[in-house]
Parts: C-alpha cells; structure tokens; sequence
C-alpha cells in the first residue's frame, strides 16, 4: 500500500499512452488523453494524502485535526473542469477533420496533402 | 513504416516509459507520511486569515486566484475555439429540425428536473467556500439544467429559452469580472487579486471577501461556457439529423 | 480497525480504476468507449472520495456525468455514419 497509488498513476499513463499511439479514430484518442489525464488527477491526489487526516473543510471540525492537502486538489480540480472544454476542442478538430476528408483514421488522414 | 513495424518499435519504448516512471514515484516519500509544507502551512493558517472553511477554495481563489485567472482564459479561449471551428463551414439547414420529443414520461420529468438541477448548480456555487462545492463544480451543474430543457423539448426549445447573446454576453461578463475584482485589489493599493473586502465570520455565507465574489463570478462563467459548448455540438447533431429527415 | 478498512477501500478503489483505464484503452468502438468511460468516471469519483477530496469528487461526478457523453455523443454520431443505417 505504501506505492500502489503510484503504480496506479504510471499503468494509467503508460495505457493511455499505448490507446493513443494505436488508435484508429480520433475519438478514441481524445477518450485516451482522457484517461492519461486521470493518472495525474490519481498521482496528485495520492501525493496529498495523509493517513489518518481529514479533508480539508473546517466546517463543524475540532480545531487541529489534521487535514490533507489542500492545493494538489485546488490545482486537481480545476484540472478536470478545463480538461473537458479542450476534449470538445480536440473533438471538433475531429469533425472538421471529417468534413474535409470524409475519415477521422488518422493513418488515412496522413496521406491527404493539399 | 506500417502498423506491424511501429507496435514492434512501441513496446519496448512504452516498456521503458514504465520503468523510469515507477522508478521516480518510489523515490517519492510513501503514500500517507507526509504533505507539503506549503499544504501544512495553509492548513493552519487559512482559516483565521481568510474567514472561510473551505480551504480548496481559499486557495483556488486567493492563495493562488492567478492560477485560477489562467485556467478561467483557457476555458474562454477554448470554447472560442470551438465556435469557430464548428461555425465556420457549417452547411446551412434547408429544413426546421423536427426533433420533438413524443413520450410524456421523457417531457414531464425533463421539464421538472431542469429547474432543479438549475437550483442545485446555483446552491452548490453559493455554498461554494463553505462546505465542499465551488464555482467550477456548480457551474457544469447549472448546465444540465439547460441540457434538460432539450431533453425535454426540441432543439428550438433549448435555443429560445437560452439565446445565444445571453449565454455569450454571460460568459465574456464572467471573464472581465475576475479581471475586474482582481484590479479592484490594485486601486485599494495592494497587489493584484488581493483580498480588499471586508471579511466576514467563518462558516457562514457572508465571508471570504474577494473568495465569494470569485467563486460566484466563475461559475457563472463556466456555466455558460459549457452552455456554448452544448449548444456547439447539438447543432453538429441535429443537422445530421436534419438531413436524414429530409431525405425521406 | 478503521484505518484498515479505509486502506482496503482505497485498494480496492485504486484497482478499480486501473482496470478501467486499461479497459477504455482497450474498447476499440467509439460508441462502446463512452460507456466504459462513464464506469471509470464513476471509479474515480469513488477513489477522490476515499482518499478524502471531496471537492474533486464533486467536480469529477458532475464532468464525467453529464459534460463528456454530452461532448462525445454527437462527434460520434457525426463521423461515425450516425443515422444511415
């Protein structure tokens, strides 16, 4: 237990690295980004944490409980948020990509010039 | 080179990624020891400083309100990007979309949820730096309200009861606001996004000062972002609905 | 006995996760794809929860709910010859 988050983070991140290397549609590879993007979400919150604490919400807590990080879920959270906006980015750049050249493979993609 | 040559390139390299991968998180200290020393700090000293008992949210909108102005532009300049790309070459429509919904089951539960879920982002944006909740949480919520109303009705029912000048004057007001408060902290003579309003009593809605206003002032700017994007991407759906339609 | 049981959890939600990650990988389909996205969606939100972030959890339900089908559906519909047959 003491590494298991992290081994966590770093199969994530190497599966969706592999999903985005090999992918055979647009949209599969933004839904890999996606999943790389949750391997950090997992490894920042993994580094935050302390056994035994709290969240970080004062509200109706005995004063100097222990709390866990705040700021790695602050950066986390805004992360997620954000995250979605530039996936519908990444999307339509997919569905101009279709309108030009009729395919979102991009094998078949690569070969159209001009 | 084709597909076979370049799996058999990627394996050992995607094996090797792993490698230094798990060998640089064991040189983390072990899950559950320790935090920073910047999250202990904040943890001590927040709440007296800044009046809140949300210490998230005390940092995502003081201690570090920068980093949050940057992320508000990505999302501003992203959905920006979405408009145009989608915009730019979109056939024109010859015919109305005929999308209406025919099951009273579908109508009556969208059309009494959506207020709801309206209410529901509203109340988690308002009690944002209280308990767990915030700006960017309750805005997305807020719009599934809007997503509802087309669920329940048709697409022209979910263009008319969210007009697009609305929605775009709501999100460019949302993003000029944060800039705004932020210079309010410079014409009181301090730095930019200070905390110039005065703060109130912890764990109640009247505190935080420039917090409160921040979180408000976000997530009406991501609920109508996500609004925009909704409305970007149904248009993309119905037109493909429409022609099939009118090939009939 | 309580830290042994929230350890159990975060393992058991940690696991969770991973084997989702690597099932979305995996699905090939687009359309398939969404729904295995929603499930490690659902995980994660359930791994933030254990590991006492309630805060992102709240912003992980909310996203991965109702924004990325949202923002998927119609792409796929689209480019994947929606509607023809």
């Amino acid at each position: 237990m003491t590494y298991y988050p992290f081994v966590v983070a770093a199969v994530l991140f190497v599966a969706g690295l592999y999903g985005a290397i090999t992918s055979r549609s647009y949209v599969h590879l933004a839904v890999c980004l996606t999943v790389m993007q949750a391997s950090t979400y997992v490894l920042l919150l993994a580094i935050g944490y302390l056994r035994g604490a709290a969240p970080p919400i004062t509200q109706g807590q005995l004063p100097g409980t222990r709390l866990v990080d705040p700021v790695v879920q602050a950066l986390t959270l805004t992360d997620i948020v954000v995250s979605v906006v530039v996936l519908a980015l990444i999307l339509s750049l997919a569905v101009q990509a279709h309108r030009r050249a009729g395919t979102v493979d991009p094998d078949k993609l690569r070969r159209i010039r001009g | 080179m084709n597909r076979r040559v370049r799996l058999v390139l990627l394996m050992p390299s995607l094996a090797a990624i792993l490698g230094v991968l798990l060998w640089g998180y064991t040189g983390l200290p072990n899950f559950g020891t320790t935090i920073s020393s910047y999250g202990q700090f904040i943890d001590r000293v927040a709440e007296p400083q800044r009046h809140v008992t949300n210490l998230v949210s005390a940092v995502m909108f003081d201690y570090r309100g920068i980093d949050t102005l940057v992320e508000e532009f990505i999302l501003f300049a992203s959905v920006m990007g979405v408009a145009l790309l989608l915009r730019s070459s979109r056939e024109v429509a010859e015919q109305r979309p005929r999308d209406v919904v025919t099951s009273d089951a579908v109508r009556t539960a969208g059309s009494a949820l959506a207020p709801v879920m309206l209410l529901f982002g509203l109340w988690i944006i308002a009690f944002g730096y209280v308990t767990p909740g915030g700006g960017f949480q309750g805005g997305v919520a807020a719009s599934a309200g809007a997503l509802l109303l087309w669920l329940a009705g048709s697409y022209r029912t979910l263009r008319d009861l969210s007009p697009t000048f609305l929605v775009d004057a709501a999100e460019g007001l949302g993003a000029a606001s944060y800039i705004g408060i932020g210079l309010l902290g410079l014409a009181a003579g301090s730095p930019f996004l200070y905390n110039t309003i005065p703060l109130g009593t912890a764990g109640t809605l009247a505190s935080g000062g420039t917090i409160a206003a921040l979180n408000w002032v976000a997530g009406i700017e991501v609920a109508a972002a996500f609004v925009l994007i909704y409305h970007e991407f149904l248009e993309e759906y119905i037109q493909t609905f429409t022609y099939t339609k009118a090939d009939q | 006995m309580t830290s042994g049981l929230t350890a159990v959890l975060q393992a058991v939600a940690l696991t969770l996760v991973g084997v989702l990650g690597v099932g979305t990988v995996l699905v090939r389909d687009p359309l398939r794809q969404v729904v295995v996205n929603g499930m490690l969606g659902l995980s994660l939100v359930v791994a933030f929860a254990v590991l006492q972030a309630p805060d992102v959890a709240i912003a992980e339900v909310v996203v991965s709910a109702i924004a990325v089908p949202m923002v998927l559906l119609p792409v796929i519909y689209k480019t994947h010859g929606g509607g023809k047959g």
